[in-house]
């Protein structure tokens, strides 16, 4: 509580000591995250770079405020009964990682009608009048297979390691797959497991099938289960294939390791948990009256074999890969989707 | 007993016979009662009246003898009972504690139907509710969870003598009072005494006999599955009504030794809630807790085992065991042999490092099937297999090889056949001589007659303490039943 | 009475064995060697959970440990994050965790204690503030385990992985101790009747204590084990075993009701559970056939066990 006061009195501060500050027409407007779960290492890197980013951007008096708040248990209710709460508050903006693409439409919609701004990210809603910062999934798992196209011409047998079954995200990056096998009917999908983006629950599942599995050639993932499945490839002392990774920092490490010791070739995809920062500011562009299409689509980060070593220094350790988005990069995306 | 005057009877029983495997709970019953007569019921425990009051009612058809209503041979049932007017309050209170009065109402007069049944059923139970406690202050439309048990027994009796199309004939009353304070009861006995001159017939069981004295027109006395007096109420005293329940043959002769009972007591409790009298037990003592069941005796011996034993550490049990005489609710272990249930109590005896010795438990085991003849081929069959009277020395042994200065027993003894109760007896006995205390609940006068020391309860706390040769049936009824000349 | 009505666990293996064959058929018989091994891996850390699962089942009816995953992510994480990387704190480590599982015993119990609230609600509580604690202390950050744990957990002798063997020599004491012990009897009395086992001089409180913290022990040990072996803690990586480490007990032939436990059930149940799935993902059923067919296998293998169990009383 003190350090708050603390932060705000020295905001009051900045903002009398800039009168010529370029946001001056938000800075008495406040921003909530409803977030809805925070029980893994990608939304505590997301609550972390929306903590960092906030608390700038309230220093320098961008924004009078930017509380997040998470449920405890992952329920679109307890979630909509948030959102209700923040209308209530009296916050201008809501930004949101939804538990449920549907189940939030009332809540969204009420605090529309309240002429509350709200902006959806990763999580999205359906409700038309929310704005929707999207990756496009099914770009992400097609450009694994487009990857292995290049790489291997010959082709040959797939393990796909899908996410959490019955979640939008896991069917959107194994269509993309899907489709992508289907353009380069040289790959062949051998065996498809569950792997929840976990890299334990990966291991398992993929050390469950890897006995009856003939040769494999690539591991197609979706993030976060890619050191899980190395691991079950050489405890089962089978050759490493060529696994797509998922931004995480053991990873990363990993695929180092390899590349130092035999010039092992991957790449790795996934969505920079900053995207939040990028959720923050379009809510603050459209707070300050600028004009922002309802859709906008987030780029997913991509690393490859040159750039790996440079975004394993900026990563945390155990950690995620991260991208931080700045007020500029939220000015240009809003321009590429109004083009 | 003429002719005419049968036929006009409400109930009579004549010659019936109940019995429980080899036990005969009633052994040629005769008891009639006729309209405008209030019948008082006395006896001590197991002497048939409840059974007899079963049987009345319909739930228990006799195995020999006749029930007849009204003079009609309509055969037997709760349904041909209630069809004569024969209406039962129970001991245990049988209201649905969910519902509010007026419903449980409708539970007992199913005839309250169709459309303002609640209406109707509320003006019924609250004028007799009016009549028979009046100024009684119970809300009719509360569930019957939130009235007292005072309340509730209220409610419950006037339930049964409410009138919804036919007015009851016969009421019989089982302990009504025993949650009724002084003053209610003799609102309870007065409207009894309205109902039998308006033509009723009600018959009174109770432990308090000042109030069958005053209320009865006739006292049936029984003993032992039989009727061994009925007489007009005019006819009795306390004292020998008191005499008529006891034993009508010679007492055996007490067999016990008088125990010194000085020095430090083992145990010393002061007065239970400050009435009564207090308990003490010494070593080497058989003391015998007394009186009607379920006046305390058990609770007693519970709290007296939680005080002496331990919840948290190993090893303090040693200082006391139980013997249950309820073995389903907290005596056997259902689902283990005889031999782990015989041995739970005494495994520190033979363990090393926390592990039981195999051979040593079995040896126990066999010791034991032979010191008190556990009829089974092999001690590892489930406990199940045994009959009730051999699992109840399963427990007896269970409690008897633990090494327990003071062992608490719940009446342990019901359902074990004679030979065995002897072999106990003088087990026991030698148990006291080394220097064992027992704690001996009983409701056999026969096993109260064999301790040293005897403490007779009623209502929860101490009414008496017998010592020696004061220890007779007599003196122990006495105590168990309040009278305004005890 | 025959040998597998007095013996519940047998079935387990039966099916167990039924679903490794199946498997095996996919490839012809070439995967026997790789998958026995895979299963004896995973398996191995269902069956620690699960066994202080089971002693928990056995006190009785209403008596279970919802706190599972929760411990074994926050021993997981505090242990790791201790460690750091550093070889000579392994024992520390460990050390930190299990005093993570005697903390978590300790105040479960308590709860139920002192709140008198069933365990069911005082461990799904407890589970809150466990999991809370994990978040709060490290962010979700993934921290290596030093390599000499690392490849402790991962290696084998002759084929046998380290962890299996671990498994096993827990599970043979646990046998012992349930079978020969007085605190086996003790907890076995319990779960029959508490009214009883009190009555028969059984510290009942002291007991179901000490078994509510054997429990969150183990549970504190397969979160150090595990994190370990996969090569870091993850917030949900405890999530999986707090179906797993009830449905392994019931799998098992132990009574749900209390009272009857078993301990080779556990591993029988545990290869089983892996095997289950390892199967449905080789012959290539999707995501929710998978998991139908899973629970209809699961319910068949129970139906069957507990349907003999009683016709051979």
């Amino acid at each position: 509580m003190n350090n708050r006061t603390i932060l705000l009195a020295s905001a009051a501060v900045l903002v009398a000591l800039m009168p010529m500050s370029a946001s001056a027409d938000t800075s008495d407007k406040k921003i909530a995250l409803s977030n809805n779960y925070a029980g893994n290492s990608w939304r505590q890197a997301m609550l972390t770079s929306w903590d960092k980013v906030t608390k700038e951007a309230v220093k320098a008096g961008v924004v009078a405020a930017a509380d997040p708040f998470t449920t405890a248990e992952n329920q679109a209710t307890e979630q909509a009964a948030q959102i209700q709460n923040m209308i209530l508050e009296g916050y201008n903006a809501i930004v949101i990682n939804a538990a449920s693409p549907t189940a939030l439409n009332g809540a969204v919609k009420e605090a529309c009608d309240a002429g509350i701004v709200v902006v959806s990210f990763d999580g999205i809603v359906t409700e038309p009048c929310a704005y929707r910062i999207a990756v496009d999934f099914k770009a992400m798992g097609m450009s694994e297979v487009e990857y292995l196209a290049k790489k291997m011409p010959d082709g040959g047998n797939l393990l796909e390691i899908r996410g959490l079954a019955g979640v939008f995200v896991d069917d959107e990056i194994s269509a993309g797959i899907h489709e992508g096998v289907k353009k380069y009917p040289q790959f062949k999908i051998a065996g498809s497991v569950h792997g929840d983006w976990a890299q334990d629950v990966a291991q398992k599942n993929v050390a469950g099938i890897l006995p009856s599995l003939p040769e494999i050639a690539a591991v197609v993932t979706q993030g976060g289960d890619g050191y899980g499945a190395a691991q079950a490839f050489a405890a089962a002392k089978r050759p490493t294939p060529l696994i797509i990774m998922g931004n995480r920092e053991d990873e990363l490490q990993w695929w180092k390791q390899q590349k130092d010791a035999s010039g092992y070739e991957t790449m790795s995809v996934s969505i920079a948990p900053g995207v939040s920062t990028l959720a923050f500011w379009v809510a603050q562009q459209v707070l300050d009256g600028q004009k922002v299409p309802q859709d906008l689509v987030v780029p997913f980060l991509r690393i490859d074999q040159d750039n790996l070593e440079k975004n394993l220094e900026t990563t945390q350790k155990g950690g995620v890969a991260n991208v931080e988005y700045s007020l500029d990069d939220a000015k240009k995306v809003i321009a590429d989707a109004a083009k | 007993m003429t002719d005419a005057a049968q036929n006009i009877s409400v109930v009579a029983a004549e010659g019936v016979k109940v019995h429980f495997g080899p036990v005969k709970a009633l052994d040629g019953v005769d008891l009639t009662i006729e309209p405008g007569e209030c019948v008082g019921l006395v006896g001590h425990n197991g002497a048939g009246k409840s059974t007899i009051v079963n049987v009345i009612n319909g739930g228990l058809a006799p195995h020999d003898g006749a029930v007849r209503y009204a003079g009609r041979d309509a055969g037997t049932g709760i349904a041909v009972a209630r069809a004569n007017g024969v209406r039962c309050v129970f001991q245990e209170l049988s209201l649905c504690p969910n519902l509010t009065v007026v419903e449980n109402t409708r539970v007992m007069h199913p005839e309250l139907r169709g459309f303002g049944w609640r209406g109707r059923a509320l003006s019924i139970i609250r004028a007799k509710l009016d009549e028979i406690f009046p100024g009684h202050h119970i809300d009719c439309t509360a569930a019957v969870e939130d009235l007292s048990i005072a309340e509730r027994q209220m409610v419950e009796i006037s339930i049964i003598f409410a009138r919804v199309h036919e007015a009851p004939r016969l009421v019989i009353l089982d302990e009504p009072t025993s949650s009724l304070d002084a003053g209610l009861a003799r609102q309870l006995m007065d409207y009894v005494r309205r109902f039998v001159d308006g033509g009723g017939s009600v018959l009174l069981i109770s432990h308090i006999l000042g109030e069958i004295l005053s209320t009865a027109d006739r006292i049936v006395v029984m003993k032992d599955g039989r009727v061994v007096a009925s007489r007009q109420v005019s006819m009795f005293d306390v004292g020998s009504l008191v005499q008529a329940m006891g034993n009508v043959v010679k007492e055996q002769a007490r067999n016990a030794t008088v125990v010194q009972s000085s020095g430090t007591p083992l145990v010393d409790l002061p007065a239970i809630r400050g009435r009564g009298l207090p308990f003490r037990a010494h070593k080497g003592e058989v003391i015998g807790l007394a009186g009607l069941a379920g006046h305390g005796q058990t609770d007693m011996l519970l709290s007296l085992y939680r005080t002496l034993s331990s919840d948290w550490l190993p090893g303090q049990g040693s200082a006391v065991a139980f013997v249950a005489g309820d073995r389903s609710l907290n005596g056997t272990f259902p689902l283990w042999s005889i031999l782990n249930n015989l041995s739970i109590s005494s495994l520190g005896g033979f363990a090393t490092a926390g592990f039981v010795k195999r051979d040593h438990e079995k040896t126990l085991g066999e010791d034991w099937k032979k010191r008190i003849e556990i009829r089974t081929p092999d001690m590892k069959n489930g406990i199940l297999s045994l009959s009730g009277g051999n699992q109840q020395k399963v427990l007896f042994a269970r409690a008897l090889s633990t090494r327990a200065t003071m062992v608490l027993m719940d009446d342990p003894m019901r359902g074990v056949d004679v030979g065995t109760k002897q072999e106990v007896y003088s087990m026991l006995r030698a148990e006291a001589a080394v220097g064992r205390t027992f704690l001996w609940y009983s409701t056999e006068m026969d096993e109260i007659r064999l301790c040293d020391r005897v403490y007779v309860f009623r209502d929860g706390v101490i009414s008496a303490e017998l010592v020696g040769d004061d220890i007779t049936e007599g003196r122990v009824l006495e105590a168990s039943f309040e009278g305004e000349a005890a | 009475m025959s040998f597998a009505s007095r013996h519940p666990w047998v079935w387990a293996y039966l099916a167990t064995s039924i679903v490794w064959l199946i498997t095996i058929l996919f490839t012809g018989g070439t995967s026997a060697g790789g998958l026995t091994q895979a299963a004896f891996t995973f398996a191995a850390f269902s069956v620690i959970v699960g066994i202080g699962q089971m002693f928990v089942i056995t006190l009785g009816p209403g008596n279970v440990d919802l706190s599972v995953p929760a411990t074994m992510t926050l021993a997981g994480t505090l242990s790791l994050k201790y460690m750091d990387g550093g070889e000579g704190l392994v024992l520390a480590g460990f050390g930190i965790a299990v005093a993570v599982g005697v903390v978590v015993g300790i105040v479960n119990y308590a709860l139920i204690k002192l709140l008198r609230i069933p365990p069911i609600i005082a461990t799904l509580s407890m589970s809150f503030i466990v999991q809370s604690t994990a978040i709060w202390s490290n962010r979700g950050l993934r921290v290596k385990p030093p390599e000499s744990l690392a490849s402790f957990t991962t290696s084998d002798i002759g084929g046998v992985p380290n962890i299996a063997l671990f498994a096993v020599l827990l599970a043979v004491f646990a046998w012992f101790l349930l079978e020969k012990s007085i605190y086996g009897r003790w907890i076995s009395a319990i779960g029959q009747s508490q009214f009883a086992a009190r009555m028969a001089g059984i510290p009942v409180d002291g007991t179901r204590f000490v078994t509510y913290v054997v429990c969150a022990v183990l549970a504190a040990i397969c979160g150090f084990l595990f994190a370990s072996f996969s090569g870091g803690a993850a917030l949900n990586m405890g999530a999986e075993y707090l179906l797993t480490s009830i449905a392994v007990v019931v799998i098992g032939g132990s009574a749900v009701a209390g009272g009857n436990s078993n301990v080779p059930g556990i591993w029988g149940a545990s290869l089983f559970m892996f095997l289950v799935v390892s199967m449905l993902n080789t012959y290539g059923f999707g995501a929710g056939v998978r998991l139908i067919l899973t629970g209809l296998i699961i319910i068949s293998v129970i139906l069957v066990a507990s349907g003999k169990f009683k016709t051979g009383r």
